[in-house]
């Protein structure tokens, strides 16, 4: 029963170390902020996956992007990622109207939960845990002007976090599982504007809308040859803002 | 709302479509993309601060199929987050609404140009817009009282002189709110034969617009007529049916004259003063109820909602240097109803006419950082003094300040 109250225990503490995540700390926020953690605590990691989740297209001269996003996801939270994107088409390839086309996929897990959940099964074996963010999806991107590309795509997203802890002590009363799971599927659509013409550097906007949901994801970037920063919106987030730093590698 | 849901999709489909068949058929094509984010935080006198996010999203492409012929797709998906200041730059009467509000829109408009002549052009546009709304936190989207549907139809020629342009227009729109329904009404309606309330925001528009524009100056004439399609006129006896409703229907007239100019003042400063009044006439009475379960109204108010306003505002922008711009708005607003009475404290009518008063300044530091980029730094603050005193539901009187930073990117 006590690593079962650490198993919570472990997720209270991702939950509180998530909230370092945002930026918009005021003291007047805490009640909006606990209320809106417990109406909908789903939502809140949703957000944090939606950080893990990126639809900037695959630079015009390569044909693979990998990318990691390390804050607020793998620190402080320990939610390791990778994303994939490949190119299946090239832009102005066959005829000038051919836009590119990237096929997008994402994968993502919380090391500190799997590991709790080990410690737990090891000595219970009627508590099973799983935890996992997935998004896959496809982006078309056109070259508008030397500088910039638009580009608009689908992409489905969840992420699941179930707790089953087992209890068969036929106390009606007692909590049994703990069931976190958010999806939908995004209309994407931004822009990419090159700030440079020596070196790679570049600023994006995207803005996600959730097909069955409403729900508004939306990214304000800045990106060098590997590293990216900026800044993740969520209109009705627990946090509206998140701060995010990333790093990629194109080839 | 399924419905429109899908036609929304499928309008977005049909515009990226479009978008790549018109390449097909090599016509002079160009896209358009515009993201907009307005990232602040709101702090009224009355009331909590809030944390504000605007966002809007524009897709959209211009086609010429013929040299005299040629069409204009947009989309725009916008939210608007709760705050004082609506959009972070405009002002927005906050008349009848809270705070806290949230919107998102879905806007979608086709239009056709047609180049008849050099002194004459003709345009036809079809508009479709979806507004949600989130009045309280749990609400969820697509359910909000107030949401509408707009459908309509414009038609407007432009006529270019040697020294002088005018243009007219006439738009027909058709307001659907699906979910709108006054349980409170009927109830304080009375009588077993009680009046349902749903459907009664339901209305249709027909604005009829035109503008002169003569040297740096712009001059504005419009109407706009309301028709409503169920809410009737209240009246001042109880009616045969029980109820306090006429067989009137409820109808609207806002007419409008504005003018502006723009004056080039220096290298450095350019001046944009405006000016509008409006006149608003409704032929819609009101019954006074003074406590939310009272059945028996305690005073009736003919021309309830009557009102001109006169708006008078001062745009300057100080051009720093080649990518800086300092950008001063004030903005005096003042609306007098012609017969409301001022309520006091206590929800009761006192002597004199309701008038709200309202003063905006907006300062910003604007940057192009790119050819597709701009930034700013804002702050707007917003005072309204009005002699209502019943504010137990919504602010009459309050002052504001509102700060944050804009960022765009547009194509």
């Amino acid at each position: 029963m006590i690593k079962k109250i650490s198993l919570i225990a472990v997720i209270v503490l991702f939950y509180a170390s998530s909230l370092y995540c945002g930026d918009d700390f005021l003291t007047s926020e805490v009640t909006r902020i606990s209320t809106k953690l417990i109406d909908n605590p789903a939502d809140f990691l949703f957000n944090l996956h939606s950080d893990n989740v990126d639809f900037t297209p695959v630079p015009k001269d390569k044909n693979v992007t990998i990318r990691t996003n390390f804050y607020p996801t793998t620190f402080p939270t320990t939610w390791v990622n990778l994303n994939f994107k490949v190119k299946v088409l090239s832009d102005s390839g066959y005829t000038p109207w051919i836009p590119q086309v990237d096929l997008i996929g994402q994968y993502g897990k919380v090391m500190a939960i799997d590991m709790a959940a080990s410690d737990v099964d090891s000595s219970s074996s009627s508590t099973k845990v799983s935890n996992s963010d997935m998004a896959y999806g496809l982006m078309v991107t056109k070259a508008v002007s030397e500088t910039t590309r638009l580009f608009f795509g689908l992409c489905y997203s969840k992420m699941e976090l179930i707790v089953d802890l087992g209890n068969n002590d036929n106390d009606d009363n007692a909590v049994s599982s703990i069931s976190l799971s958010a999806n939908d599927t995004f209309f994407v659509s931004g822009i990419e504007n090159s700030l440079s013409d020596d070196k790679p550097s570049y600023v994006k906007a995207h803005l996600g809308y959730g097909l069955r949901t409403k729900k508004i994801v939306s990214r304000i970037g800045w990106y060098s040859n590997h590293f990216e920063t900026g800044f993740n919106f969520y209109p009705e987030g627990l946090f509206v803002m998140h701060y995010f730093m990333a790093w990629h590698w194109n080839f | 709302m399924k419905m429109h849901k899908k036609i929304n999709i499928l309008t977005l489909a049909g515009l990226l479509a479009i978008t790549y068949l018109s390449g097909l058929h090599a016509v002079q094509f160009a896209p358009y993309y515009d993201f907009k984010l307005t990232q602040g935080v709101s702090v009224p006198s009355r009331g909590t601060p809030e944390f504000t996010l605007c966002l809007a999203n524009d897709l959209g492409f211009i086609a010429r199929v013929h040299p005299k012929h040629s069409i204009v797709a947009f989309y725009e998906l916008k939210y608007i987050g709760p705050s004082i200041n609506r959009d972070g730059s405009s002002i927005r009467s906050l008349e009848g609404s809270s705070f806290t509000d949230r919107y998102i829109d879905y806007l979608f408009i086709v239009r056709h140009s047609w180049v008849y002549s050099k002194m004459f052009t003709f345009k036809t546009q079809v508009d479709s817009m979806i507004e949600n709304t989130r009045t309280g936190a749990n609400e969820a989207w697509g359910y909000g009282l107030y949401d509408f549907n707009r459908t309509g139809l414009m038609f407007s020629a432009d006529m270019t002189f040697e020294t002088f342009k005018l243009d007219a227009s006439i738009q027909y729109s058709l307001l659907d709110f699906p979910n709108y329904t006054d349980l409170l009404g009927e109830l304080q309606a009375g009588a077993g034969d009680g009046e349902s309330q749903t459907g009664k925001q339901n209305h249709n528009i027909l604005q009829i617009r035109s503008n002169l524009k003569y040297k740096g100056n712009k001059f504005s004439l419009g109407t706009t007529m309301q028709s409503y399609l169920k809410q009737k006129v209240v009246t001042s006896v109880v009616q045969a049916n029980g109820t306090y409703y006429s067989a009137e229907l409820q109808k609207e007239n806002l007419i409008s004259i504005g003018v502006e100019r723009k004056q080039k003042v220096s290298e450095f400063l350019i001046l944009s003063p405006y000016l509008s009044y409006k006149i608003k006439d409704s032929n819609q009475n009101y019954q006074h109820f003074t406590t939310a379960g009272s059945s028996v109204p305690v005073a009736y108010q003919g021309d309830y909602y009557d009102y001109t306003e006169l708006t008078v505002g001062l745009p300057m922008i100080f051009i720093l240097s080649e990518k800086w711009d300092l950008i001063l708005t004030p903005e005096l607003s003042q609306k007098n109803y012609s017969s409301r009475p001022p309520l006091d404290a206590n929800n009761n009518f006192t002597d004199g006419k309701q008038a709200n008063n309202l003063m905006l300044m907006n300062v910003a530091f604007e940057k192009k950082s790119s050819e597709v980029a701009r930034w700013a730094l804002f702050y707007s603050y917003q005072q309204q003094a009005s002699n209502v005193r019943f504010e137990k539901y919504l602010p009459y009187n309050y002052s504001g300040s509102f700060f944050g930073i804009k960022y765009s990117l547009r194509y």
